[in-house]
């Protein structure tokens, strides 16, 4: 096994130790972000704007650098993705977790 | 190159453990801490090594142990051990391997690269395995130092001191992983 595996195979196997006790959480923002572009999409794979989640009662009052710290975040982890097709900033709840 | 990084690493594991572990322990445990440390570091490089390089690793952690007892360990006590230092360094450097090798008998090969990716509760499944070995190995190891009313507690310090060092450096890995992504993604933002 060579070196990089080794030490993808750890970062894996150590992610999911992150995740088993908690630590892989999300933070408050980012948790009342995801929730606000969740009740927003329409229909499974519809996309919102970022507009429209700043304006959301749970997002409302957040500071503007918590905001897009928060959403930057949920892009980086995968749960929004950026919708294609769109000149402003539209984004997809990850459809998977939208059905549910 | 990488067997010298694992060398590095145990002596530097070794080092922490004598600086930050033994002084407390020595004020607890008098007895025992001559013999085992309740956090030993050095055990979670023995596992995670052997887990990536299999038999391989086992000179690198003879050579980091016998490196880091020239460093770490006074005189006096190197001299009182000495009768047994030769075996206990083998045993401790074939304990993870022993261990990796009693679970491909039966059936589970959990070495890096192997058919089944190993999950961290299986990696401290293995480390307790090989704590279990190791202490047992030491004990008999050092039978004519230890009194019979210690056998026990050196027993136990070693079992426990073992598995308590390997989840310390995995949780240590843990939060040094995690900085570096979480550090990552606000550099990239």
């Amino acid at each position: 096994m060579n070196k990089l595996s080794a030490l993808f195979e750890l970062r894996r196997m150590l992610r999911q130790m992150e995740r088993d006790v908690g630590l892989d959480a999300l933070s408050s923002s980012e948790l009342d972000v995801f929730l606000a572009a969740h009740a927003l999409t329409g229909m499974p794979g519809g996309s919102v704007t970022s507009d429209q989640i700043r304006r959301h009662e749970l997002v409302r009052h957040m500071a503007q650098a918590s905001y897009h710290r928060a959403l930057r975040s949920l892009v980086a982890l995968g749960l929004l993705e950026k919708a294609e097709g769109f000149k402003a900033r539209h984004y997809v709840v990850r459809s998977d977790l939208a059905a549910n | 190159m990488s067997l010298l990084i694992v060398a590095l690493a145990y002596i530097l594991c070794h080092g922490m453990t004598t600086f930050a572990v033994t002084p407390v322990q020595a004020q607890i445990l008098p007895e025992t801490t001559v013999f085992a440390s309740l956090v030993y570091l050095p055990h979670g490089v023995r596992v995670l090594a052997t887990w990536v390089y299999g038999w391989k690793a086992i000179p690198a952690l003879i050579a980091g142990a016998i490196v880091s007892d020239l460093i770490f360990t006074p005189t006096e006590i190197r001299d009182y051990l000495q009768p047994a230092l030769v075996e206990s360094i083998l045993i401790g450097a074939l304990s993870a391997w022993a261990a990796f090798e009693l679970l491909r008998l039966a059936g589970r090969d959990l070495y890096a690269g192997g058919r089944s990716r190993l999950n961290w509760t299986a990696l401290v499944l293995v480390g307790a395995i090989a704590s279990v070995l190791n202490s047992i190995g030491q004990t008999i190891v050092y039978s004519g130092l230890i009194g019979l009313e210690e056998i026990l507690g050196v027993l136990l310090t070693y079992a426990v001191g073992d598995l308590m060092g390997l989840v310390v450096c995995m949780v240590v890995l843990m939060f040094v992983f995690r900085w570096m992504r979480l550090l990552g993604r606000d550099g990239a933002s």
